[in-house]
C-alpha cells in the first residue's frame, strides 16, 4: 500500500472547498512545515470549512473556540476545579488540547485570551497551575480574522502575528466557482472526506520536510528576501525578523515536499514569500496616507529580489 | 493641571524641557488618559513620568525634553486628561493651558569666514598664477600656429561577432559534456534563460510562462536544468546525465 502524501489532503481539501487555492495550499503546508496559519477575510468566504476539512482528512482530534469579548484564557486552555468527592482540584484541560484547532475570529477576543492561546502554540505546552501539559502532536493552530476595519475587533500585536507561519488573504471567489459553490452546496450537505491521511503521516511529511536539500543560492536567496524588507522603504517601519528567515526556509521545504522533490527551487521560495513575510512587516502610517495596499508593497519586495 | 517650560526662550539645538504638571485629590496609582500635548517642528528626544503621592493627594508630572530646529515662535499646544470629575461623578476632558515660546539664536556661526578667506588666497597666490600660466599659453600658441594635418581616421572596425544565443547554449552543453560540474550546469542555464528572453533573476515558472507555446521538450530540458543546478552534490551527475540525454531533443542547439 502506497503512503499518502500531502497531495491526498491537498485533493481532500479541494474536494470540499470550491477555489480558494491559496488557502487550502496554506493549511497544508503549515501541515507540514509544521506552522499556524492565520486566514484573514471577511465572512462568508469558507475559511472555517477549510479548517473542519482539514481536521477531517486527518481523522485527528479537532475543537473549534469561538473568540469573543468576554472569553477568558481559561476557556482555552483550560483550568482547575475542587473536586468534593476527592476533596481536591482536578485539571479540565481545554479545548486546545486537539490536533487541530480552530480559533475562530482571534480577533474579536482581548489580548490576554490572544496571548494565552498565542504562547501555547510557541511553546507546544500548558501550565495550568502546578502543573505542565504538552500539547499533543501533530497539533496545528488555525485561525480566522476579520479585517480589522469591522467593528469590535482587537488588532493582534506583531509579535503575536509572527508567531504564526503564514497569512492568507482571502478574496471572494471568481463567477465560476461562485456558481459551482451554488451547485455544490446549495442541493446537498457539506461532505468532508475524512481520513486523507493519518497523524502519524503527518509526522513522516515533517521528518521528510525537514530532510529536504536547500542548496546555498537558495539559502542567499532567502536571506535577500529578508533583508530586502529591513530596506528603508519609507512605507516599512520594520522589516521582517529572523524568525521570518527561518519561517521562509521551513515553509519553502515543505512547498518542495509537497511538489514531489526533495530539493528547493527559487519558485518554492518565491511563490510563499509574501505569504511568510506580509504579516511580519510592519508598516508607516504613510501607508494609509498614501493608501498604499501593504500586501501589494510586499509583492513589489519580493519581486524586486532576482531569484539565483 | 499645568503646562510650563524651563525657559520661555529655548535656544536652536539646545534641549529644553516642558513640563505636564496634574494634582488628584485622591491617592491613584497611574494616570492613563493623558493625552500629550501637540506641537510641530521640534524634535523630542525624552519623555519621563513620576507619580508622587503625599497628604494631598497625587502629583503626576510628565516631562518632554524637546530641541527645537528653526528660529521664531513655537507654540505647544495644550495637554488634555479624561477623568471623572469627583465633585459631580460625570465624565469630562481636562485642558492645561498652552505655550507659546520663542526660539532665538544658538550658537552664531560665521559662514562668511571660509569664503572671505578662499576669496583671499585666490587674489594673492592664484590670481598672479593663473596670469603667468596665460602668457605662457600665448606664447606656446603663437609658435606653433602652422598648418595641421589632419590625423587620419582608420576604417571603422566590424563589430566583434556576438555568438546568438543558440550558439551560446551549445558550446555551454558542450562545456558541460566536457566539465560536468555545477558551474557548467549554471552556465547552461543561463543560456537556455537568455534563449527564452528571461533575465537572470528570472525563476523556472518564469521562463516556463515565456516558453509555454514552446514544444513541450524545451521547457523539460528547463525544469531538467533547473533540477541539476539546484539537487545535492550526491545527485548531480545523475541530473546532468538526465539533462545530456534529453538535450538534442529538448534544446535547439
Amino acid at each position: 500500500m502506497i503512503a499518502p502524501s500531502p497531495r491526498s489532503v491537498l485533493d481532500a481539501l479541494a474536494h470540499t472547498i470550491v477555489g480558494q487555492r491559496a488557502v487550502v495550499e496554506a493549511l497544508v503546508l503549515g501541515l507540514v512545515a509544521d506552522g499556524h496559519v492565520l486566514l484573514e477575510g471577511p465572512p462568508g468566504l469558507a475559511k472555517t470549512l477549510a479548517c473542519r476539512a482539514l481536521a477531517a482528512a486527518l481523522d485527528g482530534s479537532f475543537k473549534r473556540v469561538q473568540f469573543t469579548p468576554d472569553l477568558l484564557p481559561a476557556d482555552v486552555i483550560g483550568t482547575r476545579v475542587f473536586d468534593q468527592r476527592e476533596t481536591a482540584f482536578t485539571t479540565v484541560l481545554g479545548p486546545i488540547f486537539a490536533n487541530v484547532v480552530l480559533a475562530d475570529e482571534i480577533n474579536r477576543a482581548p489580548a490576554k485570551v490572544q496571548s494565552a492561546l498565542l504562547e501555547a502554540m510557541q511553546e507546544r505546552q500548558v501550565t495550568i497551575g502546578p502543573q505542565t501539559h504538552p500539547l499533543p502532536d501533530p497539533f496545528i493552530v488555525l485561525a480566522t480574522m476579520n479585517p480589522l476595519d469591522a467593528d469590535g475587533t482587537y488588532a493582534l500585536p506583531l509579535a503575536q502575528l509572527d508567531r504564526f507561519l503564514l497569512k492568507v488573504g482571502l478574496d471572494f471567489p471568481s463567477r465560476d466557482e461562485e456558481r459551482a459553490i451554488l451547485e455544490r452546496f446549495a442541493t446537498e450537505e457539506t461532505a468532508l472526506i475524512r481520513g486523507a491521511a493519518t497523524l502519524q503521516d503527518v509526522l513522516a511529511w515533517r521528518r521528510q520536510a525537514r530532510a529536504v536539500h536547500v542548496d546555498d543560492k537558495i539559502k542567499r536567496y532567502v536571506v535577500d528576501l529578508v533583508f530586502a524588507t529591513r530596506a528603508g522603504s519609507p512605507y516599512v517601519e520594520r522589516g521582517a525578523s529572523p524568525r521570518a528567515t527561518l519561517a521562509l526556509m521551513f515553509t519553502a521545504r515543505a512547498k518542495a515536499l509537497i511538489g514531489g522533490r526533495d530539493f528547493v527551487l527559487p519558485d518554492d521560495v518565491r511563490s510563499i514569500a509574501p505569504l511568510v513575510l506580509g504579516h511580519r512587516v510592519a508598516f508607516t502610517h504613510k501607508v494609509l496616507i498614501d493608501r498604499v495596499d501593504p500586501q501589494a508593497l510586499v509583492a513589489d519586495i519580493v519581486a524586486s529580489v532576482a531569484a539565483p | 493641571m499645568s503646562l510650563t517650560s524651563d525657559t520661555p526662550s529655548p535656544r536652536l539645538g539646545v534641549p529644553f524641557r516642558v513640563t505636564i504638571s496634574i494634582g488628584v485629590k485622591e491617592n491613584v496609582p497611574t494616570l492613563p488618559n493623558v493625552y500629550l500635548p501637540a506641537f510641530f517642528g521640534p524634535e523630542e528626544l525624552g519623555d519621563e513620568r513620576s507619580t508622587v503621592h503625599g497628604a494631598q493627594g497625587t502629583l503626576y508630572r510628565e516631562t518632554l525634553t524637546l530641541e527645537a530646529h528653526a528660529r521664531g515662535p513655537l507654540r505647544i499646544g495644550a495637554a488634555k486628561m479624561d477623568a471623572i470629575d469627583a465633585r459631580d461623578g460625570k465624565p469630562k476632558r481636562f485642558i492645561s493651558n498652552d505655550l507659546v515660546l520663542n526660539v532665538e539664536g544658538g550658537p552664531l556661526l560665521d559662514v562668511w569666514s571660509p569664503v572671505r578667506a578662499f576669496l583671499g588666497l585666490v587674489a594673492y597666490t592664484l590670481l598672479p598664477l593663473a596670469a603667468i600660466v596665460a602668457i605662457v599659453v600665448l606664447l606656446f600658441r603663437r609658435k606653433a600656429r602652422s598648418p595641421r594635418v589632419q590625423p587620419v581616421q582608420p576604417p571603422p572596425s566590424p563589430p566583434a561577432p556576438v555568438p546568438a544565443p543558440v550558439d551560446t547554449l551549445s558550446q555551454a552543453i558542450e562545456r558541460l559534456r566536457d566539465r560536468r560540474s555545477r558551474a557548467a550546469v549554471l552556465e547552461v542555464r543561463s543560456a537556455i534563460w537568455r534563449a527564452a528572453g528571461a533575465s537572470p533573476g528570472e525563476t523556472l515558472g518564469d521562463v516556463e510562462h515565456r516558453l509555454r507555446s514552446a514544444p513541450q521538450a524545451q521547457r523539460e530540458a528547463a525544469a531538467r536544468i533547473e533540477r541539476a543546478a539546484f539537487i545535492d552534490d550526491e545527485r548531480l551527475q545523475s541530473a546532468i546525465d538526465e539533462f545530456l540525454h534529453a538535450a538534442p531533443g529538448g534544446v535547439r542547439t
